[in-house]
């Protein structure tokens, strides 16, 4: 790891102000943002940032003069996302290409400009008059029914222009996932292909079950009765009412897996299950007869769940 | 994915109010459902760019627009760059030849 001082170029006596000066001079130079196709500059604004992230925070610079930390392990928290850079040209920062932009509303019209301009020079002004382009992409975020993106559904979204698209939600679809649909986007011009579609699918919760990945949670209230001697209980599923066994002894909590209840994701060719946690719930009303028998069962009985938590 | 105007408060240093006037300026452009704001990765990383603009390059709001202008213009002719460049790998070999004479004359011409 090099030297604070020496990547941002000032002495060990700089003040705070000669090495903010000194930072911005270089982050001006080598933000990779305003670098784009610079691979380099990218390690080196890194190195930068990290010197200041020690250098511009006079604790930390006190601490590392002293010797107490490294010019290494400071986060200048970049990790996770990375630069603007990375998604300016991909899909996702498509639409900031237009930002009080010169060309029309596509950036694709630079072609059609291109060629008409190259024709025009090589052939002594006739313009080219068809012009091959592909239709553009279009993007739209379609809600879905929890159980629609659990077992799988035929959906019919219909689009701001009014025409209507029809969609496979194939089964075991994730929040966030986006689907394409070759050749549903805007039409290509002069026989080229047309754009595709891509629909960005977003789940709304189900009032019961709960998804994680392929797997399916529910919890179902179970009586005091069911909860001490065990019975066979219908619980709902993705896939229909399943009977379920209750283990005699089942506790608030206890957790019971149905194998291969949960969504059959055709995708990955994995089949996830279906857990349900019990929560044992009283009777609306304690009689007389209840209360005077657990009163007596407890004198011979006694139990302590809460030291056995370690919470006395 | 996508995240809400909180959750994107909740990683970085700025108002509800500052954010909120960089949307009306679309200086950031997140896609508006049920009259909540929704931000991507994009949009994330944009914010994170106009925060380093300010804090560590000195632009102000007065220069935010102009440089945010031209980086876009920038990239968007790289989006356009890169596309070109992908067409014309998939042209044949003796075009591909004739259109590297054609732009070598350029460069001399």
């Amino acid at each position: 790891m090099k030297d604070p001082y020496s990547v941002l170029g000032v002495g060990r006596s700089a003040s705070a102000d000669e090495i903010k000066k000194a930072y911005r001079k270089l982050a001006k130079r080598l933000h990779p943002d305003l670098n784009p196709g610079d691979t380099k500059v990218e390690q080196q604004f890194k190195e930068v940032s990290q010197a200041y992230s020690i250098l511009g925070d006079p604790e930390k610079r006190k601490r590392f003069d002293k010797g107490e930390i490294d010019a290494s392990g400071q986060d200048t928290g970049r990790g996770k996302r990375g630069f603007y850079r990375t998604y300016a040209e991909s899909g996702e920062g498509a639409k900031y290409r237009n930002f009080d932009f010169g060309f029309g509303d596509d950036a694709e019209d630079i072609f059609a400009d291109l060629f008409r301009g190259g024709a025009r020079r090589r052939t002594g002004g006739a313009r080219r008059s068809t012009v091959r382009r592909r239709g553009a992409d279009v993007t739209y975020q379609a809600d879905v029914e929890f159980m629609e993106a659990a077992v799988g559904a035929k959906k019919r979204i219909v689009l701001a222009d009014g025409n209507a698209l029809d969609v496979t939600i194939p089964p075991g679809t994730e929040e966030g996932q986006t689907l394409r649909l070759k050749g549903k986007g805007m039409k290509g011009l002069g026989g080229a292909p047309d754009g595709d579609a891509f629909i960005e699918v977003h789940i709304k919760p189900h009032e019961r079950f709960v998804r994680d990945g392929n797997d399916v949670h529910l919890e179902i209230p179970i009586t005091l009765q069911e909860a001490i001697v065990g019975a066979a209980v219908e619980v709902p599923t993705l896939h229909g009412k399943v009977s379920m066994k209750i283990p005699a002894g089942a506790n608030s909590g206890t957790r019971l897996r149905l194998k291969g209840k949960g969504v059959k994701n055709s995708k990955v060719g994995e089949t996830g299950d279906q857990y349900v946690t019990m929560t044992v719930v009283l009777p609306d009303k304690i009689d007389d007869g209840l209360r005077d028998f657990i009163a007596r069962w407890s004198e011979d009985h006694p139990y302590d769940p809460r030291r056995k938590a370690g919470l006395t | 994915m996508l995240v809400t105007i909180e959750t994107v408060l909740s990683e970085i240093e700025i108002s509800h109010r500052e954010l909120s006037a960089w949307i009306e300026q679309k200086w950031v452009l997140p896609t508006e459902e049920d009259g909540r704001f929704l931000f991507n990765e994009a949009d994330r990383a944009r914010i994170d760019l106009i925060i380093e603009l300010r804090r560590d390059l000195a632009i102000n709001d007065e220069a935010m627009p102009v440089v945010l202008q031209l980086l876009d213009q920038v990239y968007a002719m790289r989006r356009a760059m890169n596309a070109l460049q992908a067409a014309i790998s998939e042209l044949p070999e003796d075009i591909r030849g004739q259109l590297e004479i054609h732009l070598h004359k350029d460069d001399q011409g």
